[in-house]
Order: structure tokens, then sequence, then C-alpha cells
């Protein structure tokens, strides 16, 4: 389900004739430009680069909702990149946000730092705690959790060999382990009674884990009971479903998910024997 | 990477800061340390520190910056005490820890403790800018130069050999050109006329390209003219020069190149590498 239609876009409309501006969201199909130097204008209200099923883009959809904030977007086909995309992103990844502030271009990326800016920019309930303890906590959750399981996510994924996968696996569990420990004692979200930039932040490969079950058939969170009751709460969360916004056609979003993974994964291979040990 | 062992020499014997009735540790002569009893926790922060470290610099200057004072527990990372764990989980320093709602506060990692003082000290000057885009650019900088180039000056650090070294060096030089284009205005700081946690985040290793020069004969900041520029100005300030605090009768500089003598291993000369 889309966002409602936001007020953003009423000022941005008279320079947008070149876009089709599809259903009530603001999302633009930026195929019909692709073989176009020309990149979306750029104006003061801020201006997305996006993809429905990028994780990084994900935590940034994930904030943004938790704010209850909109913003513009340009949605990017990452096999398909318009020639245009480093003006708007100079490593042409997405995610990345681009506004002017004081007549000056204002190139933004990395997940991470876009994650505070939607903090920081909008108005809106708090995304982090409010006592530099806590704060200090939530971006070493962060820093951990994006320097290590994030990684081993993708190389589980990659992997095709049953021993190489079990040693990834038994890091990830260390890392979930770990990453139980600091969840809020009374909960349900990561630093406590409203969810924030650590459930943004670490959301998007959790939420994913039906990609691990379909191509090599382990669960990661067995043996993770509160980890599992986090996700169970969080995906529920009616802000967080409504970031799931695969294309028409193409099933649930986890349908979908899984199958986008398919470069990653190749085949199915059944590694459950790796998760029993 | 975490520091390098400073066996070879006497560590301070006084601290410029604190509380008078925090616990000093101190190490007298070349004994072991005696660390003591361990400390009593209050509200009152505690900063596991010692004088070398890089990454607890970042700390001290954003600290500095903050004209704010914290208590410090001087930790000899080769003669960790016994229950240090309990002050720095991952037997780290930087490590900060006090009570919160009767509650202790573990706290670790260079880049949060630098947002954590930037928070917590409220009565001095904010280290981030007033725009959330220039904060997100001071993050994405911070990010970045942490992510590579960081663990780049430990390589050429630990480069004897040429061809060890020279893909390094080449990486560093990629990565300083990549930072200079990213100085904002006409400065005197990174982001312009104010301190914030750029310079805090780069400064360490900038201003121990000494160390590099020592060990393999080459000026890591050669062909960059803005970044060296803001080298000689940022070390001049007395609050940056304040946070150099070698042994007692020991040279910054002198001191500095000889406890990473075990990584280094030997000597090199690259000198013919520079541009």
């Amino acid at each position: 389900s889309h966002s409602q239609a936001s007020h953003n876009f009423r000022t941005r409309s008279s320079h947008l004739s070149a876009w089709r501006i599809v259903s009530k969201g603001l999302t633009l199909r930026a195929t019909s430009m692709a073989n176009t130097d020309a990149h979306p204008h750029v104006s003061e209200a801020p201006l997305m680069c996006y993809n429905w099923l990028c994780p990084y883009v994900h935590r940034v959809s994930l904030a943004l909702t938790l704010k209850k904030a909109q913003i513009a977007e340009v949605a990017i086909d990452l096999s398909n990149k318009p020639a245009w995309l480093p003006q708007l992103s100079p490593l042409g990844k997405v995610p990345a946000i681009t506004y002017l502030e004081n007549g000056e271009q204002q190139v933004l990326y990395e997940s991470l730092a876009l994650m505070s800016w939607v903090d920081e920019y909008y108005k809106g309930p708090a995304l982090m705690p409010e006592s530099p303890a806590k704060r200090a906590l939530a971006r070493i959750i962060i820093a951990r959790f994006d320097g290590t399981a994030v990684t081993k996510w993708y190389q589980m994924l990659r992997s095709d060999k049953i021993e190489e996968f079990s040693e990834l696996l038994k890091v990830w569990h260390t890392e979930m382990e770990w990453l139980e420990k600091h969840l809020d004692s009374k909960g349900p979200f990561f630093m406590g009674a409203t969810p924030g930039l650590v459930d943004a932040a670490v959301g998007p490969w959790l939420l994913r884990i039906d990609v691990l079950q379909h191509w090599r058939a382990v669960n990661l969170l067995a043996g993770h009971p509160k980890l599992s009751a986090w996700l169970a709460t969080y995906r529920a969360l009616p802000e967080v479903t409504s970031t799931f916004r695969q294309p028409a056609g193409q099933g649930t979003w986890n349908e979908a998910m899984a199958q986008a993974y398919k470069g990653y994964g190749k085949t199915q291979l059944d590694f459950s024997s790796a998760a029993a040990k | 990477p975490h520091c390098a062992p400073h066996w070879a020499l006497t560590p301070p014997r006084h601290h410029r800061s604190t509380s008078v009735n925090r616990p000093y540790i101190e190490h007298i002569g070349m004994a072991l340390p005696e660390y003591g009893e361990k400390p009593q926790l209050t509200s009152e922060p505690l900063l596991c520190w010692n004088w070398l470290c890089p990454y607890v610099h970042r700390v001290t200057l954003a600290l500095a910056h903050k004209k704010a004072h914290i208590a410090e527990l001087n930790i000899q990372l080769p003669h960790k005490p016994t229950w240090f764990a309990e002050f720095s989980p991952l037997g780290k320093v930087p490590a900060v820890t006090y009570l919160e709602d009767g509650e202790q506060a573990v706290l670790y990692e260079s880049m949060a403790l630098m947002d954590w003082v930037n928070n917590y000290y409220t009565d001095g000057p904010s280290l981030l800018p007033s725009s959330a885009a220039k904060t997100c650019l001071v993050r994405i900088i911070s990010s970045r130069f942490d992510s590579i180039a960081v663990p780049t000056w430990y390589k050429m650090l630990r480069g004897v050999k040429e061809e060890d070294f020279s893909p390094s060096f080449k990486t560093w030089h990629a990565e300083l050109t990549w930072l200079e284009g990213q100085m904002q205005g006409t400065g005197p700081y990174f982001m312009g006329a104010a301190p914030t946690l750029v310079d805090t985040c780069i400064a360490p290793w900038l201003l121990r390209v000494f160390v590099i020069q020592h060990w393999r004969g080459v000026d890591l900041l050669a062909g960059h003219a803005k970044l060296q520029a803001w080298v000689n100005f940022y070390k001049a300030l007395p609050e940056v020069a304040a946070t150099y605090r070698p042994p007692a009768g020991e040279p910054w500089e002198g001191a500095m190149s000889k406890v990473f003598a075990p990584i280094a291993i030997e000597s090199s000369n690259f000198s013919k590498m520079q541009a």
C-alpha cells in the first residue's frame, strides 16, 4: 500500500511535466527518462533516489514512516541506472537524498547518515532516545550490526558450500545473541516503548530472513526467541507494512523479495543441517 | 586495530583534568601498573584513557572543543586491570562508564563516544552544524574516513615491503583527495568557522603523519595543501595542543613514533614514491 499523496508534491508539479506520476504515491518512474541526460528537478523539497527491494533504502523508508514524514521519490532500476544518477548520488547508489539549501545542492547518501538526517530534518516522533548514554548505546548497536551481521547475511546467501555456510551461520548466531542481549528489557522495541532508528537499522535484514529460508532453508532467528518476538511486533506495525512496496503482480512482499535475490541465491540449497549443528 | 603497546616508556604521572575525589591510577616507574581497587561508579562519567591511542584522541579532542572535563582512568592496554571488562566489554580504550538512573551505562566505540560528548556536555558549543544536511555530510565524511583512511594508515605502518606499502599509499592519496574536496567554505575548521566532529574524527591520524614519515620515509600530506593548512591551523590551537600528553619528559612526536615500533617492525625508505 502506498503512502498518501503528500503536500510536498504541489510545489514541484510545475517542473514535472516530463514525468509520469504513478498512483497516489510519490514515486516517479524513471524508466521513461533513462536515455536522456536530464535528471529530475532539484528543489528545496528533498528528493530520494529509491528502490523497492534495497534493504539500505528500506532503512530510510522505515525512518520516514516512523517520523510520519513523506518524501518525493524517483525510482531507480539498479540494473539499468540512468546516466544522470551520479548528479543525485555521487556513488551511483541508493538510497540518496538531494535538495537545495540556501541555493546550494545538498547531495546526501549512506543509509545510516540518512536515517539520522530523517530524524533531524522532519518534525515528528523522536527516533533516538533522549539520554546521551542511551543514544550512544543505540549507535553502538547499529554500528555493530552494520559491521558484521549485514555482511554475514549476504555471504550466507551467496554461499553454495555447506561447510563455509556453517561457519558464517555460527558468526551470525553469535551476533544475534549479542543483539538479543541488547534489546531493551521491557521493549517491545530495541530502545524501549517506541520504535526508532535501531529498529530501522536492523529491520531490513531481519524482515528479509525469509529470503534465506527460501534459498538456503535456514531460519536465521532460530534460537533467538526475543528477536523473533521483536520481529513479529515490528512487522505488524502499519507503518512498517506501508514500506512493503513490491511491484504489482509479484505476489506477497516475501515472495517478491525471495525472487529478487535469485541473482545472489542462484539455486535453492537445503542447508538446514548446518543450522542443526 | 587497538593501540600499540608502550611498555618501553614510562606513562604519565599527572593528569590534567578531573575531580579531586576520583582515585587516580598511576604507573610508577617501569614496574607493572598497580591499579588498586576498581573505582566506584558514580553518576560522574569516567573515561578509560591513555596518552597515545588515536581513538582515545578523538574523544579528548571533542572534550577539548567543548571545554569539558572528565574523570579519567589511565589504562595500560598490555596490562589491563582484572576488572576492566566491567568498564569496557571489548577490553579497549576509549570507553566511558557512569551511573544513569542507578543503571551502569557502558559506552565504547570512538565514533559513538564523540557523539556522546556532543550530547552530554550541553554547556559547550555544538560540535555538529546547524543544518540537517551539513550534519549528514559530517557523518558521511566521518564514516568514510573511519572505514577506509584509518585502516589504510595502519596498513602503511605495517607495510615494510614496497609491494605491501604501495597499494595502501595509493589508496591513502585517493582518500585524501576526496577528503579535500569535501572541505567546506574557507575554513579554518573542516566544515567552516567552528569545530565539528569531522575535525575530531580525522585529526588523530593526520596529526600522527610523522609516525609514517619516521617509519616509511614519506610525507602523507604531500600534495594535499588544503589538508596541510588545516593540520597546521588545528594543531596550533591551544585546546588541541593540550591534548598532547606524552609521558613526563618525553617529546610527543619522538615518543609516539617509538610506541608504534611493534607494528612498524622495521623502517623502510619509500621517499622515492613521493610525488
